[in-house]
């Protein structure tokens, strides 16, 4: 029996949503605001445990996009909003305020053992990601060196030390 | 009340959907690929199936490395249209480079997607991230305020998850889901949980529950009881047919009477069959899930396209798991002695959705 059969019978059965696909087209629009039409195929699949959903290939449209209105555009016309040193710092500084472990918290970390943690945003915006530069095929570059990566770690190392 | 129990038509359902399930292992056509881009994670979750945290030994495997694999083994074999690739960890929005990740893999023609904890969504992020191509984002979602900063370890977490929800539903046509993993703190709040989630427009839900791996098997109290696990069942059943709200629950095993009545599909265990993952350290295995040691090969010493090829006998012929509970047992057929990630170092089944249902 073949696999278009066996669909058909399940459809029969009741089953029709074990196995399909369906094809949508992307809606035409005038609308300035949207960044990209896509058109695909539109197939169930297993839902995996940590995975995501398919997307549809409706048109992405950010819908308050007022905050990519000072982004730069780059030469294969994607727009990239890296956020700033001080932004970024900002950001940083609010969640280290904000993140002041309640004793009920605390009981349980030293129960487990391990230490809390202090809700730190792990990345910071380097200088070097801020500067990111466009190569000529297009592509965003934004390497972290070896030694940036190793300062990170020790940094954050240091904090957690601190932290204890 | 729903069991193990097969009625007739679900039976002749199964029956041909396992036609379906030999043939897809049979053209193990890929067509899901997670790069674990990191072991780093910004939280410390009690149920972490990874076991991450903030400082762990292992390195965040370089972008170049990824893409290395994408376009001398992956690209050149297969339609990238037709591949979702997911970024997935630790936390994958601790990398500062996940944008030019996303970038680059866009221009290569695949579609991807992330799962994340919203601890450092930002809306700015998140545009930067779209902006990059990024089409589909899963956000974990625990419970209410209590039930989730309890077990994400961190007061904020709640807020931050909900805001970035919130983001992500400002982007129109992004695919998205919220998972909750389901704790005995949340079985009785479930239909609470569900009212508050549509009062926040979430359109797609997905639900599991704890499996014995990572920190989450030395904690009992995260374990539901099988009383517990038949009301859960009941309540995905009930919900699915109200149709307000869309909900599966995950791929976690074979569910006897509930097949196909708190999913979409039958169950299928499609790791190894249509999903891999390289590992942060260059792992080649099949869903991330697994956390045994059912290492396939690794990038760094092997064709990745060799090993999608030619490994991968364990996810592919499971004959192998008919033995201890699952011998004999009368639904093997359709289960295949359940996912892979139930199966111990030794091959052992940790857990049996199926005999959770008296």
């Amino acid at each position: 029996m073949n696999a278009k059969l066996k669909i058909a019978l399940l459809a029969l059965l009741g089953f029709s949503t074990a196995s399909c696909a369906s094809k949508r087209a992307a809606k035409k629009s005038s609308d300035k605001e949207m960044q990209k039409i896509e058109t695909d195929t539109v197939d169930t699949r297993i839902m995996l445990m940590y995975g995501v959903p398919m997307p549809d290939g409706r048109p992405v449209m950010i819908v308050e996009d007022e905050k990519t209105m000072d982004a730069k555009e780059f030469p294969d016309g994607s727009l990239v909003k890296p956020i700033s040193e001080e932004e970024a710092k900002r950001l940083i500084d609010q969640m280290r305020a904000e993140e002041q472990p309640d004793s009920l918290d605390l009981q349980i970390s030293v129960m487990y053992g391990v230490p809390f943690p202090d809700g730190e945003v792990v990345h910071e915006v380097s200088e070097s990601e801020v500067n990111a530069k466009a190569f000529e095929d297009g592509s965003l570059v934004k390497p972290v060196s070896e030694e940036e990566a190793q300062r990170l770690i020790e940094k954050m190392r240091a904090e957690e030390k601190a932290e204890k | 009340m729903k069991g193990k129990r097969l009625g007739l038509r679900k039976w002749l359902g199964l029956k041909l959907f396992k036609g379906l399930y030999d043939k897809a292992v049979e053209q193990h056509e890929l067509r899901t690929l997670f790069w674990e881009c990191t072991l780093r994670c910004n939280l410390r979750c009690r149920h972490c199936g990874s076991d991450c945290r903030v400082d762990v030994e292992e390195q965040d495997m370089p972008l170049a490395d990824f893409l290395r694999v994408l376009d001398e083994e992956v690209t050149p074999n297969t339609d990238p249209s037709r591949v979702l690739i997911i970024f997935s960890g630790g936390e994958v929005l601790v990398r500062p480079d996940l944008e030019t990740a996303g970038h680059e893999v866009t221009r290569r023609g695949y579609k991807w997607g992330m799962v994340t904890n919203g601890m450092a969504l930002t809306r700015e992020r998140l545009y930067s991230l779209v902006n990059a191509g990024l089409r589909s984002v899963s956000v974990s979602f625990d419970g209410f305020e209590d039930a989730h900063n309890h077990i994400r370890q961190n007061r904020l977490s709640f807020e931050r998850a909900r805001d970035a929800i919130r983001h992500i539903r400002s982007v129109e046509g992004l695919a998205y889901d919220v998972i909750t993993c389901v704790t005995p703190a949340m079985i009785d709040r479930l239909e609470e949980w569900k009212e508050f989630l549509i009062s926040e427009g979430i359109e797609r839900w997905r639900i599991f529950s704890i499996f014995p791996a990572g920190r989450a098997a030395n904690d009992p109290t995260l374990h539901l009881t099988t009383e517990q696990y038949r009301r859960l069942m009941e309540f995905v059943r009930t919900t699915r047919r109200e149709g307000c709200i869309k909900l599966n629950y995950a791929c976690e095993g074979f569910l006897g009477g509930y097949e196909a009545e708190v999913r979409d599909h039958f169950y299928m265990c499609t790791a190894g069959v249509s999903v891999a993952s390289i590992r942060v350290n260059g792992d080649i295995s099949g869903c991330t899930s697994v956390r045994a040691n059912y290492t396939q090969g690794n990038i760094y010493r092997d064709s990745f396209w060799d090993v999608w090829q030619n490994r991968f006998k364990p996810f592919r012929d499971r004959a192998w798991t008919k033995k201890d509970e699952c011998e004999g047992c009368k639904v093997w057929e359709f289960c295949r002695g359940g996912g892979m990630h139930l199966r111990d170092e030794e091959g052992k089944l940790m857990y049996c959705h199926y005999n959770m249902l008296k």
